[in-house]
């Protein structure tokens, strides 16, 4: 028990098929507190199944994820409180299109944190301050570049209070 | 040829009402189609197999039939079996609303499978239930893009509300014809009701592109202004 408080994340025998192509065979690993852990892997390999594995958008066919000693798969919690804590960055640049930076970043917290608008609005201008994103606030994902849209994703992570960064 | 204007100008106060009568109509179906398509578009993206298919069920039937055929239906059959001492009107907002949500369901479809799977992952994955990114999220961005389709939507009701002449509603061309016969001037009558709808149809799609210029978001589509 002692062992496992360390332990952030811990994920065990994990397998997915798609079809006949069983993609992830048994994967388990752990990550301690201030760890990074890099999956690498050629197209195709199973990364990405990985993480959706594990914040539970897809749902493998057998094996478990413990967050901070909590199971997340097969529970009947709330998956959503979970997925608070887990943050992921998207290939392509999830951001909501349809708000600026700011109120991208806003929206996680008022909506889901439920934390009270000029509380919100702060929080959101300091993180993209921490990213040199504030004099961008303004402005919508499809007037951003590449990198200032992972830029903005990650404040947007970040400010929500995610436990780790999944890329 | 005066007396041809002279007629039009004597029946314009009362073609005028049934203008009205049509808006309301209109107006009212839209609103009701509205309110029902959104959530059937939802539920045929994101809803579960029996939702779904309840919602295409419903879909494949007020699609399916003629205007006429339902406004009979329902103004003829319907009410009469169920003792229901409903208007004319009732029944042309009732039917026209049914079959504009059977419509609208599938342009808001449309323009929700258009966003991709990425938004709805993306809120997902803040911790946002489907129902707050749905709310959020997804539906902000959907009616933006359905905007240019629903202006279709707009302008088949409004032409398709002149069908009501069939169980007596008094809107625009039900009072046509009624004057067409009395002055027996049909063209020019027929032809200041046509004028009416054209005028209607250029109004609510003028003031639709307005809207559509007003919401948009930043950056979207096709039009990239530059900033740096």
């Amino acid at each position: 028990m002692q062992k496992d408080k360390a332990i952030v994340l811990k994920v065990e025998d994990i397998h997915k098929k798609y079809g006949n192509v069983e993609v992830l065979r048994g994967i388990s690993f752990k990550i301690k507190k201030g760890e990074t852990k890099v999956i690498i892997g050629p197209s195709g390999s199973g990364k990405s199944t990985l993480l959706r594995c594990i914040n539970q958008l897809t749902i493998p066919d057998k094996g478990q994820v413990w967050l901070e000693g909590e199971e997340v798969t097969h529970t009947k919690k709330n998956i959503n409180q979970f997925r608070q804590k887990i943050g992921m960055v998207f290939q392509d640049f999830n951001l909501f299109d349809h708000l600026n930076a700011l109120r991208n970043v806003e929206i996680g917290l008022i909506k889901v944190k439920g934390m009270g608008k000029e509380e919100a609005r702060q929080k959101a201008k300091e993180e993209l301050k921490q990213v040199g994103l504030e004099e961008q606030a303004h402005l919508y994902p499809a007037q951003l570049s590449g990198g200032t849209k992972t830029e903005g994703f990650h404040s947007q992570n970040f400010s929500h209070g995610s436990q780790r960064d999944t890329i | 040829m005066t007396e041809n204007f002279l007629a039009i100008y004597e029946a314009l106060p009362y073609l005028l009402r049934g203008s009205l009568v049509t808006i309301s109509l209109v107006g009212g179906a839209l609103v009701l189609g509205l309110t029902l398509g959104i959530p059937m578009a939802i539920g045929q993206v994101y809803g579960n197999k029996y939702i779904a298919g309840l919602i295409s069920f419903y879909v494949w039937f007020f699609r399916g039939l003629p205007v006429l055929v339902l406004l009979f239906l329902f103004y003829f059959g319907l009410f009469a079996v169920l003792g229901l001492d409903l208007s004319a009107f009732t029944a042309g907002i009732l039917v026209l609303g049914l079959r504009s949500a059977a419509y609208q369901s599938q342009i808001f479809r449309g323009s929700i499978q258009s966003l991709g799977e990425g938004q709805m992952l993306a809120a997902l994955s803040l911790g946002m239930s489907k129902a707050k990114a749905a709310w959020h999220i997804i539906l902000p961005q959907a009616l933006r893009i359905s905007i240019p389709g629903w202006s279709n939507e707009y302008s088949i009701i409004l032409k398709d509300s002149a069908v009501t002449y069939a169980i007596g509603l008094m809107e625009i061309m039900t009072r046509g014809k009624f004057i067409a016969t009395r002055t027996f001037k049909p063209m020019p009558i027929f032809l200041t009701c046509a004028l009416i709808f054209l005028i209607l149809t250029y109004g609510g799609v003028k003031f639709l592109s307005l809207l559509e210029k007003k919401v948009k978001i930043p950056g979207y589509g096709t039009e990239r202004e530059e900033i740096y």
